[in-house]
């Protein structure tokens, strides 16, 4: 795992930044990264804040805040309303309508 | 004698529509003429439909003004939440020339109800901030002194209310996004327990702690908007099956039996506040002590709170926004010869502002396998924590209070430029969103010539009770349906 | 060198009327691209799933059926990576983790190759979302200068079906799969004739060698042709010395061959956590009960069954059940002809040869036990002979007919004529003065003259008759009463 060789606080922010444009697919300018490089330890160590609550481990993680069982629906179908102009409103078709997207080859 | 549209509550407009339906179009033309005056200085809006089609859809409502709960009432909508055929953004590059195929729940629910969607509002962009300076577009100005923000993320829909260019407004509030503006404009603003309206077409920013809440001038109206918005909807899984009361009933009925609340005041919240806040919320919480039983409570952490609201949001914002690819939908560029990996990255970097690169970068670390459970469990670990905590309090109490914000509206560059202050002045609204519960803001007063607001919390599904502390606050202290002259 | 195989199957729950999660239809094999979309199965911004009550209950099914371990709780996480044929560039599936567990897990089922019972231990099942389909406007990724996404599939349920590498050769492999797709197939949730219903991805290991996963393989006899190729190719690089590296191929079922898929530059971290749109669904002990009582027999019990009702051994139950229609087919002759064991091996021999040459899909078309009856009979009653049995199969079965009637109204029944067939016997004999001279120091050959007999009377000749004839034919010639 690339992340995994990063100490948390380590001087390598750059290699840092370097992975998470990668992880994420952005890209930071050198100014961003300027100030990214002095925002990222800032926060991330402010994160560390949670370490000093004691007995942190007897609570169990809150993934869901209400304690309400899942919904689940009928396997009723519905006619589709879509049409080819409701995609096109915002995405660009070829073919017989299927929607472009970039070459999925890495040079 | 000329009607004063601008600063009538909707609950009043509606009497007034249905003895008279053709006053809608006298109120939805004098509210445009508002617009029109006020809109360059503040720049709530984003967009805003035009006076044609505003008047040809108050003409077909005017018909028909008994079947509507809201009709002909304008409300300005954040452009977060997802309307057919109307452009919406999220103040972002991303989606500049996005038009959704559908409705928000929402939306649905304010249309059946006749209202008009009078137009899209400014915020953040991604709802990601607190000032709504991050908007990709243009900052919007606070109307009581337009050197300084609204608040955020809904800063638009809040800066509307209070400069009388609508009547109504949603937000949306991820960890104070409703009710930090609310308290920068002296306006209401209510984020409801979590699973109580639907997030169906709420462009989602942080899932687990996103909520639609009503905005408003006066609590009444804010009961109205709760009212049409609330209920069970099944295309949200996280829509809470609960039959939703009639607020507008029930809060007239507390307001006549006139319950004695306990109230517990978070007391290292209001010490931490700025002086001006401080003093304003002590002079409304001595009100409130007079007449009910009000105690000093402590809250257990500081900087845990609000470093575990980031990490929660940040988390769920990396997941949510990384559909944002310009396949389907948002910023376009070519993609003839070129990888995903390439094209997506272009589109990502000038598609998203600096702070919503940000958050999704550090929103992937937090989740990334070997940081997983130093960061995002640990944060969720801390959420129980807080809920347990509070679970707590509201066997004891009704009522939890604080400042809204612990500052003043700050002016346009003040708190943006310095992230981990920014951070920090949502101490007070993110716990609602943590443990899920509703809150509000209600305006107490001034300082100096800049609002302050109150936010009471309470447990889920209590919305009546933060109503009718609203009432009572808005009774006793008269800041109701103020409208800002907007001076230059 | 012992080999070790590994499946992770992807099966489509064809049984549904609408996606995962959302109410778009799920039949999408046969329309237009991006006609079967909605909002949520596109991903646009804003919206939310809601599961499938019967993809959870078919899924529950196939995890009971397969002997799993099944969760409390059915959680759905979010696992993400970039690709155009991902709508919101996280697949909404199950993981195993803080919070996070796959529906099913620690499960097993029984294959039978060449005699042998062996058991495959299955590792987990996930329910997920199908992603896109990606097609490229020259046809191949690699020379196309944009690719193609349709939608339609995005959101299709799924269940991805992970075994431990139990298995020790390709043959037990596409064993596995047969049996799967059987289980499947009598539950009822997966058609598994249609186009795309299941992908198979099989990792596999020789001793010495590092796992290989070969990715897309479509069919079930490619499962076991992509094997074969694969350990024969991890063999040679290991005979000539080499080093068989971990990497992952491609099948090419044009080719027939596996081709690396070049190596990501990145490696994937999927960043799992639980779908915070999706609160956890909760498995009830009533639930699970009452999926248990809908389960239909399944083929293990329906083969011991066969072996017990109809004294079948178990290669041939076997056979019949793991090909459902067949066995039902099997079973409603059996109804009707109590020769269990000569029903079963017309079904399985001469029957389904035929079938396999018509190419076309046997469960989709109605078979008429009546008339295969009706054709057994017939040769039990020697009206007609095993040689016109085979002949008059496609007629009589392809239409429904009965036999008897056929036969009566063609006038094709066996020649029983005794003169007739003696006069045809010695113009064989004649024709043939070297197969006589054989057949007279070896009975064997004797074979030679009936076929002749047969060839001449196009199969109507009464077998046993013409053998008697024959034989007599032969004594005379060798007492010299008969000179040819």
């Amino acid at each position: 795992m690339v992340g995994v060789c990063f100490a948390v606080m380590s001087r390598n922010v750059e290699e840092l930044i370097d992975y998470l444009e990668r992880l994420v697919l952005v890209k930071f300018s050198s100014d961003e990264r300027a100030k990214l490089a002095q925002e990222l330890p800032k926060i991330l160590e402010f994160f560390r804040a949670l370490d000093q609550v004691k007995e942190l481990e007897r609570y169990e993680p809150l993934f869901y805040v209400h304690d309400v069982p899942g919904r689940v629906r009928d396997d009723e179908p519905e006619e589709p309303w879509m049409k080819h102009e409701d995609l096109a409103m915002n995405a660009e078709l070829v073919g017989e309508g299927y929607v472009k997207a970039p070459r999925t080859v890495v040079e | 004698m000329a009607m004063d549209w601008i600063r009538q509550p909707a609950y009043r407009l509606v009497e007034l529509f249905r003895s008279d339906p053709s006053k809608i179009v006298d109120y939805v033309d004098s509210v445009y003429d508002r617009i029109q005056r006020v809109e360059p200085l503040v720049k709530a809006f984003i967009t805003i439909r035009s006076r044609e089609e505003l008047l040809e859809e108050a003409q077909r409502i005017a018909k028909n003004v008994d079947s509507y709960v809201l009709p002909g009432i304008l409300v300005a909508v954040k452009d977060n939440i997802s309307t057919r055929g109307i452009r919406t953004t999220c103040a972002s590059r991303m989606l500049e020339n996005y038009v959704p195929p559908y409705d928000a729940t929402v939306i649905e629910r304010l249309k059946r109800a006749g209202a008009l969607i009078l137009g899209k509002t400014n915020m953040d962009e991604f709802a990601m901030g607190s000032t709504t300076e991050t908007s990709a577009f243009f900052p919007t100005k606070n109307p009581w002194d337009l050197s300084r923000v609204p608040g955020g993320s809904s800063g638009g829909s809040a800066a509307a209310l209070a400069a009388g260019e609508a009547t109504l407004a949603l937000g949306s509030d991820t960890g104070g996004s409703i009710r930090n503006p609310a308290a920068f404009t002296a306006t209401y603003g209510l984020k409801p327990t979590y699973g109580l309206v639907s997030r169906f077409g709420l462009i989602a920013y942080a899932s687990s702690l996103d909520q639609i809440g009503p905005m408003a001038r006066c609590v009444e109206d804010l009961a109205l908007l709760l009212q049409v918005i609330a209920g069970f909807d099944p295309r949200d899984a996280t829509s809470l099956p609960v039959a939703v009361p009639n607020y507008l009933e029930e809060l007239n009925r507390l307001w006549h039996e006139e319950p004695r609340l306990r109230i517990a005041v978070l007391r290292s919240l209001v010490e931490v506040s700025e002086e001006g806040v401080r003093k304003v919320f002590e002079d409304a919480l001595n009100k409130l002590c007079s007449r009910h039983e009000c105690e000093d409570v402590e809250v257990p952490y500081r900087d845990q709170i609000v470093a575990a609201y980031y990490i929660v949001a940040m988390a769920e914002a990396s997941s949510n926004l990384a559909r944002y690819d310009g396949v389907r939908y948002g910023l376009k560029t070519s993609f003839e010869g070129r990888s995903w990996i390439d094209v997506y990255t272009e589109v990502r970097t000038k598609g998203f502002g600096y702070e919503v690169r940000k958050r999704i970068a550090l929103g992937a670390f937090v989740l990334s396998a070997g940081y997983r459970d130093a960061y995002y469990l640990k944060a969720l670990r801390f959420r129980r924590l807080l809920k347990e905590y509070f679970d707590g309090l509201y066997k004891r109490f009704d009522i939890v209070v604080s400042p809204t914000m612990p500052i003043l509206p700050p002016r346009l560059g003040e708190l943006v430029s310095d992230p981990l202050r920014m951070y920090m002045a949502d101490i007070n609204t993110v716990i609602a969103n943590l443990i899920g519960c509703p809150a509000i803001s209600i305006p107490i007063g001034f300082y100096n010539g800049l609002p302050v607001g109150l936010q009471a919390m309470s447990k889920p599904l209590n919305e009546v009770t933060l109503l009718y502390l609203g009432k009572e606050l808005q009774e006793s202290l008269g800041y109701a349906n103020l409208v800002s002259e907007v001076i230059r | 060198m012992k080999v070790r195989i590994g499946l992770e199957i992807h099966v489509q729950l064809t049984c549904l009327r609408s996606k995962l999660f959302c109410s778009t239809p799920s039949n999408y094999y046969d329309k237009p691209p991006n006609t079967c979309v909605c909002p949520v199965c596109l991903g646009l911004p804003g919206v939310l799933p809601v599961p499938n009550k019967k993809a959870i209950e078919a899924a529950l099914m196939v995890a009971l059926a397969l002997n799993c371990e099944i969760a409390p709780k059915i959680v759905f996480v979010r696992k993400h990576y970039f690709y155009p044929d991902l709508p919101k560039n996280y697949q909404i599936s199950q993981y195993d983790g803080p919070g996070m567990i796959p529906y099913a897990r620690n499960g097993y089922l029984t294959i039978v190759v060449d005699g042998v019972k062996k058991i495959v231990r299955i590792r987990r099942i996930n329910i997920e979302e199908d992603p896109g389909r990606l097609t490229y406007p020259t046809g191949s990724m690699i020379t196309s200068p944009y690719s193609m996404v349709d939608y339609n599939r995005s959101g299709v349920a799924l269940l991805e079906i992970v075994t431990e590498p139990d298995m020790e050769s390709p043959k037990e492999a596409r064993a596995f799969v047969e049996k799967l797709m059987a289980i499947l197939e009598y539950l009822g949730v997966t058609d598994t004739s249609i186009e795309g219903a299941f992908r198979v991805d099989a990792n596999v290991s020789i001793e010495g060698g590092e796992r290989v996963e070969i990715k897309n393989i479509g069919s079930m006899k490619d499962v076991e042709k992509a094997l074969n190729y694969e350990i024969l190719r991890q063999r040679k690089v290991l005979e000539s010395g080499g080093k068989v590296l971990r990497e992952v191929r491609h099948w090419d079922p044009h080719k027939k061959v596996t081709v690396p898929v070049r190596g990501k530059e990145f490696e994937e971290d999927y960043r799992y956590f639980p779908d915070p749109d999706l609160p956890p669904i909760i498995v009830t002990k009533e639930w699970l009960e009452e999926i248990r009582r809908k389960m239909p027999e399944l083929p293990d019990a329906r083969i011991e069954r066969f072996t017990k009702q109809y004294g079948l051994d178990e290669y041939r139950a076997n056979i019949l059940v793991l090909s459902k229609w067949l066995a039902d087919l099997f079973e409603e002759c059996a109804k009707m002809y109590s020769d269990y064991k000569k029903l079963a091996d017309w079904l399985i021999t001469d029957f389904l040869r035929w079938v396999k040459e018509l190419n076309i899909d046997p469960k989709k078309r109605s078979w008429n036990p009546r008339s295969i009856v009706s054709l057994l009979q017939a040769m039990d009653r020697g009206l007609i002979s095993v040689r016109m049995a085979k002949e008059l199969m496609p007629k009589v079965v392809a239409e429904g007919i009965d036999v008897e009637k056929f036969i009566e109204e063609q006038k094709i029944s066996k020649i029983t004529d005794e003169k007739l067939l003696e006069s045809i016997a010695l113009e064989v004999f004649r024709e043939n003065p070297k197969a006589v001279k054989d057949a007279l120091k070896n009975p064997k050959a004797i074979n030679f003259l009936v076929g002749g007999v047969m060839k001449k009377t196009r199969g109507r000749a009464d077998p046993e008759l013409t053998v008697k004839i024959v034989k007599r034919l032969l004594e005379a010639v060798e007492k010299g009463e008969l000179s040819i």
